[in-house]
């Protein structure tokens, strides 16, 4: 059972949390701009990488935040957690 | 105005005070049902910083920043939810609070919203009230870790709850509430009771 | 009573004041306290104990440990029996009553040892290639290998003992209490860090309790003593016997399994927990599990009396009790030295000892001084006997493990000590993703990659001499506390007298014999010999994961304790490869088997799940309601009065709403308040139909659809004043729908201005409804005009019922003029009790949610989650008209994707079946029952209407709009008929709704 440092309650069991799938999936302003292939690719189509993965979890037990995580999926290493809408702060070092 | 004896507090249907009289002489944990606290759920935007302090003067001190902590004020308690999320804690009958803390939000963008009847709230203490949440909680409960004044939104058994630690009865005993979505009540209650059985249990009358 | 001929006149950590009386498949036998079922059967002289899995071979007790793979047994009685304990891991106590399992039908006469004689015919993975085909025979042969192979029997009776788990945190835990446990304990302890240290057995202290090393001038054993006590009186150190770490998951998780009661000195009360579920979050975690010696591989290597060197040393020292009369020890390490010394002591006679090594061990002195025979670069080749050891034969043994020549030796003896080695007990480690290679020197499997946060200590990192053991297991200890930022002190230096480790080992996987049929076991447990990895080898297998599969080794409850890195070794001499290619096994969790109660923990009976009650629910208990679960949720299903069966209360409650009046518990429907100036826009997004141009005073029934277009919740929504809303949502959808709220509007639309807040229990809700709802509530209401025309449908009031505080909304779920009156939970059981009284002169009757199902159903209103699943669109229910295309909304785009817009799709429609069908009974096409069957559609909700007097469906078929007025076939597959019906409009009943808007 993964323990998931939550931006605003600090490590928490992964029993309070639920996963959101993958991180940055951003709803197209125009939906009827896109035809299937691309709908489908925003509904449906995911990294699922072996490695370093950005995903959303919902603190759902605790501050029922949304948030980022940065998991390894092959490890479980978690190196990063930042709120919805912020930098991660990967990106921030970088410059980003 | 209602009648309070019309009123049924979450866990009426257990009968408790019944079975106060049951009490182990020595026990290791204390069961009581804290009925009709008046419980507001405010939401305040993260970035609104004049609207907090508005609220937070209304509530004769400031509202929590930190998260998982309690700020308490001429008896009411207000415990930090989330970022933009609150609970306030008062006696019953703290009718006036609301209408103040309306005022103090004067028709801006803010939620304060009545639960008072949605939460069962039931106390733990005693000398192994803590090991007994450590039966069905994740949290850390150490002293020093989880302080007085401190609480936290969990699950406790199969039930989310929000759990606040309140100042120590004695040396070596530990005071709980906990809040659990009145759905839950007798279920938490009926938990506590067996989870509570290997310690002595006694069961106080309701407050 | 018999006498315990075997024990030796002191020593030991037994009690001999406490005997303790037993039974061993049928005998009565006495113990001491502080034996283990093991020790004290060998106390008692008795060898044979269990028959192996596969060929019934007789077998003894092989170790002193959790990797016995023989000495299986079936614990108690009744509710209370536990099948397949290790006899060398139960505590003896008073009445303790054990048999053996896998024997048929008696141990000393087993028919199904004929397995053995006829092995050749069972090969590995035989049952893969035998018991193919005919199919048909196949539970015949499942039968047979059932009895063949079982396991213990599992208890009939309910458990009568209690059992607990306790989530805990600590800085350091500290795995496996022998003397780098204690050490990294005490280190950490020192330094102020909330420490727990777990060992699977009675007392602490690990190998310093079977040996006799000494450590600060005193005994071991003391020494352990003493650190344990002073850890034991720590504030934030919590000491943890008799508690096996059966799990390692991720981020330091680590659970634990600990045996409260069920031993001599088990704590006193009436509700104390049989076992205990430790889990534990530890920041650092010392793994200092010990290692287990490895069996050698020679014929016939598995009888009674064969045992492991220092299960030997373990029953001499711990227990008192010498394991044998005369002895021979085998091996190749110096760990066989000392203790062909100690069993001399014990009053052993050791006949001869054999060291695989050809160089002399310096060790040697001491034993040929006590007149022990040592044949160096010697192996055993073979063994006599066949219930118990007779006597064995000792030869030269060339590098590659051939026999040479014919000069084998035979001594009698009826105890064979072997030591094949040690290896590190990574099981723990390899659960927690760390990796081990061989290394050659140390002839075993060290840790070579160990993930963060863990650190290895003593012979569990393959450090086996005493001193550079307490020296690893102080470091890790220091190096924890380090790293959760503590600062730490020097502990006083440990002198250490003994402890030689095994020093260089001379790995020899196996026995190259002459060509007698002799069987070499590499897995005791699972009867896996050499020849049977050969073959897997011969065959194709080069994946040690296949192979292990294959030929069953190191599977099942034992976890490769024993025989995981000899088969390795096997394995990889078969293929000619080094043994780090060929690779290593996962070791899966558990660690040894955890009892199902343990894993179940309170979470049975009456709170096995969480049972939901609404405000009036002891009204409807009072009134002799029959239940239903709903999700988490009791439900009234029915309130049958007089003998009513459900059939006659339904029929009955459905005529009280559609003539009369009919009160429900809608209590649970899920309710969220909005608030804010954005509320409407929001809605308008997250449902199909429009809502910012509600007014307020008005409600609107509402579809949400995940962003694929399938229907995911519905429900009414109100809009109390400009910025107020209040939405309702399914019972089953009430978290899953405010999760969904939150979701968008903090990931995706932070700029709306809304506030959400579950409210769902913070009211009673009451559903009146009938052609005399009005009447009854117009007794109770104040301030409000309860008139068509003042309070329509579809409208809502805030208003005062019987002086409660109340919200009024005019919504119909039944098809009848209805009122749901929302009031504080705290009130619900008086404003129900107060309809009951009002609607007493117009024949009230609370009704439940089977009549609520009728009465909706004749309606054609659908249930999410009943009438649809996630792939059902709004326009194949027939509710294009509230998901139009004006303006955008959650997964309006996908309704144009070609596979939602298609014609063809599953459509809701009516059924008028000849006969009541049961739901999700499929709709075929065509006549034939013979499969493939062509299925075009299934039956969603099915009913008995009292209404219309028939049974009536609702059902999803394929272009069902279109085959209005058509005859359908239902198919009932087990009756092996079908039922007729026909296609209907989903709306039963007042297709005009003039009743609900009277």
């Amino acid at each position: 059972m993964l323990l998931i440092p939550c931006p605003w309650c600090g490590a928490r069991a992964e029993k309070e949390f639920k996963p959101g799938g993958e991180a940055g999936i951003v709803r197209p302003l125009d939906p009827d701009a896109l035809d299937d292939a691309a709908w489908a690719d925003y509904l449906f189509n995911r990294a699922n990488p072996k490695g370093w993965h950005r995903e959303r979890w919902i603190h759902a037990l605790g501050c029922r935040r949304w948030f980022n995580v940065e998991r390894h999926t092959a490890t479980h290493e978690i190196r990063a957690t930042w709120p919805m809408g912020e930098t991660s702060p990967d990106d921030v070092e970088r410059g980003k | 105005m209602t009648d309070r004896s019309f009123a049924q507090s979450p866990l009426a249907a257990l009968h408790i005070d019944g079975r106060v009289a049951d009490a182990s002489a020595n026990p290791g944990v204390r069961l009581q049902e804290r009925r009709f606290p008046d419980l507001l759920n405010l939401r305040i935007a993260v970035a609104d910083h004049a609207i907090r302090q508005a609220v937070g003067q209304a509530l004769g001190g400031v509202l929590p920043h930190q998260a998982n902590t309690t700020s308490e004020a001429g008896g009411v308690v207000v415990c930090w939810l989330g970022p933009d999320e609150w609970l306030i804690i008062a006696p019953h009958g703290s009718d006036s609070l609301a209408y103040q803390l309306d005022a103090a939000i004067g028709g801006q963008h803010a939620a304060l919203t009545d639960i008072s009847d949605a939460r069962a709230v039931i106390r733990l203490s005693g000398r192994h009230a803590r090991e007994v949440l450590e039966k069905g909680c994740d949290l850390d409960l150490h002293a020093k870790i989880f302080a007085i004044g401190d609480c936290a939104q969990s699950g406790l058994a199969q039930a989310a709850v929000l759990l606040r630690r309140l100042a120590d009865p004695a040396p070596d005993e530990t005071t709980w509430e906990i809040y659990v979505e009145r759905s839950f009540g007798t279920y938490l209650w009926m938990w506590l009771e067996d989870a509570a059985l290997e310690y002595e249990l006694a069961v106080e009358i309701s407050d | 009573m018999s006498r315990q001929r075997f024990r030796i006149k002191e020593g030991g950590k037994i009690d001999r004041a406490r005997r303790v009386k037993f039974r061993f498949n049928g005998w009565n036998y006495t113990g001491y306290a502080g034996d283990t079922l093991a020790s004290a059967l060998l106390a008692n002289g008795v060898r044979l104990v269990g028959r192996s899995f596969k060929y019934h071979r007789p077998r003894g007790i092989y170790s002193a440990g959790p990797e016995e793979p023989n000495a299986l047994v079936q614990l108690g009685d009744g509710g209370q029996t536990v099948p397949n304990v290790r006899a060398t891991m139960v505590e003896l106590t008073d009445g303790l009553s054990a048999t053996s399992v896998n024997v048929w039908p008696s141990l000393r006469f087993d028919l199904l040892s004929i397995n053995d004689r006829v092995s050749h015919l069972l090969p590995a993975g035989f049952y893969y290639k035998t018991f193919m085909s005919p199919a048909f025979m196949w539970p015949t042969y499942e039968n047979w290998i059932r009895r063949s192979a079982g396991l213990g029997r599992v208890p009939e009776a309910p458990d009568p003992d209690r059992y607990d788990k306790r989530h805990v945190h600590c800085d350091v835990l500290v795995v496996g209490g022998g003397p780098a446990g204690l050490m990294a304990a005490q280190a950490a302890a020192q330094a102020g860090a909330r420490v727990i240290i777990a060992d699977e057995r009675a007392q602490m202290g690990g190998q310093l309790l079977a040996s006799s090393d000494q450590i600060g001038g005193q005994a071991g054993s003391d020494w352990a003593a003493e650190v344990t006590s002073d850890l034991a009186t720590r504030a934030d150190c919590e000491v943890l016997t008799r508690t096996t770490a059966a799990l390692f998951g991720d981020h330091n998780f680590v659970v634990l399994s600990q045996r409260v009661t069920g031993h001599v000195d088990a704590p006193e009360g009436n509700h104390v927990p049989r076992e205990r579920i430790w889990k534990v979050r530890a920041r650092q975690v010392v793994l200092a599990t010990g290692a287990t010696e490895r069996p050698l591989v020679f014929p016939d290597n598995d009888r009674p009396g064969i045992m492991l060197a220092s299960a030997a040393g373990d029953y001499v020292h711990r227990y008192g009790v010498r394991p044998g009369r005369t002895a021979v020890v085998a091996g190749n390490n110096d760990s066989i030295y000392p203790l062909a010394s100690d069993l001399r002591a014990a009053g052993v006679r050791v006949v001869a000892l054999a060291d695989a090594r050809n160089e002399p061990s310096p060790l040697a002195e001491v034993a040929r001084a006590d007149g022990v025979e040592i044949l160096t670069g010697h192996a055993v080749t073979g063994t006599k006997g066949r219930m118990r050891l007779r006597g064995v034969s000792l030869a030269p043994i060339a590098d590659d493990g051939l026999v040479s020549g014919n000069s084998a030796r035979r001594f009698s003896c009826d105890l064979l000590c072997v030591s094949g080695g040690f290896s590190p007990t990574a099981h723990l480690l390899s659960q927690a993703g760390g990796r081990l290679t061989f290394d050659e020197k140390r002839g075993c499997l060290v840790p070579a990659h160990i993930p963060r946060g863990i650190r290895m200590a003593g012979s569990a990192n393959g450090t086996f001499e005493l001193a550079a053991v307490l020296a690893e297991g102080e470091a890790a200890g220091v190096a924890a506390a380090e790293a959760v930022g503590l600062t730490t002190g020097a502990l006083p230096e440990a002198v250490v007298d003994g402890g030689h480790g095994p020093g260089a080992v001379r790995t020899l996987w196996k026995i190259v014999a002459d060509g007698r049929k002799t069987k070499q076991f590499v897995d005791l447990h699972n009867d896996a010999t050499t020849a049977d990895i050969a073959l897997a080898a011969r065959e194709g297998y080069r994946s040690v994961e296949h192979v292990k599969r294959y030929t069953t080794t190191g599977m099942g409850p034992d976890q490769g304790k024993l025989g995981n890195v000899n088969a390795l070794g096997v394995l990889a001499d078969e293929l000619g490869r080094p043994l780090n290619d060929v690779g290593t096994t996962t070791f899966r969790p558990p660690y040894t088997p955890v009892t199902f109660g343990a894993l179940a923990g309170r979470d049975i009976g009456a709170l096995a799940e969480p049972v939901r009650t609404t405000p009036l629910h002891a009204w409807h208990v009072r009134t002799g309601a029959k239940f239903e679960d709903v999700g988490q949720w009791k439900r009234p299903r029915y309130y049958p009065r007089g003998g009513e069966n459900m059939a006659q209360a339904v029929a009955r409650e459905c005529r009280h709403v559609r003539t009369g009046v009919g009160l429900l518990d809608a209590s649970t429907l899920g309710k969220i308040e909005l608030k804010g100036p954005d509320v409407g826009e929001f809605l308008n997004r997250i449902y199909s139909n429009r809502f910012d141009n509600l007014p307020v005073g008005r409600c609107r029934y509402g579809l949400m659809l995940g962003e694929d277009g399938m229907v995911f919740d519905d429900g009414v929504t109100a809009r109390l004043a400009e910025n107020h809303w209040y939405m309702t949502t399914t019972t089953g959808g009430a978290a899953r729908v405010h999760e969904w709220l939150e979701d968008w509007l903090q990931c995706e639309w932070p700029d709306l201005q809304v506030f959400t807040t579950s409210v769902s229990a913070q009211w009673a809700t009451v559903t009146l409804t009938g052609p005399n709802a009005r009447h009854v509530l117009a007794d109770l209401v104040e301030d409000i005009d309860l008139s068509a025309e003042k309070f329509p449908h579809l409208h809502v009031r805030e208003a005062r019922v019987v002086g409660l505080p109340a919200r009024i909304f005019r919504v119909s779920f039944t098809g009848e003029l209805s009122y749901e009156i929302n009031v504080p939970a705290r009130y619900g059981m008086a404003l129900w009790q107060a309809l009951v009284r009002a609607g007493e002169r117009f024949d009230i009757s609370p009704f439940g949610i089977e009549a609520l199902h009728v009465l909706r159903a004749e309606k054609g209103y659908i249930v999410v989650g009943h009438d649809t699943d996630a792939t059902v669109t709004p326009d194949d229910l027939g509710m294009r008209r509230i998901a139009g295309d004006k303006k955008d909304y959650l997964g309006r785009r996908s309704l144009r994707r070609s596979d939602t817009a298609q014609s063809g799709r599953r459509q809701l429609v009516g059924l008028l079946p000849e006969e009541f069908v049961p739901e999700g009974a499929q709709i075929i096409d065509g006549k034939k029952l013979k499969t493939p069957v062509p299925m075009i559609g299934h039956v969603t909700s099915s009913y008995i209407s009292t209404t219309l007097e028939r049974p009536i469906a609702m059902a999803l078929i394929e272009d069902g709009r279109n085959m209005v007025g058509e005859r359908v076939r239902i198919a009932l597959p087990f009756d092996q008929r079908v039922v007729m019906a026909e296609v209907t409009s989903p709306v039963f009943y007042d297709p005009e709704g003039s009743r609900l808007n009277d």
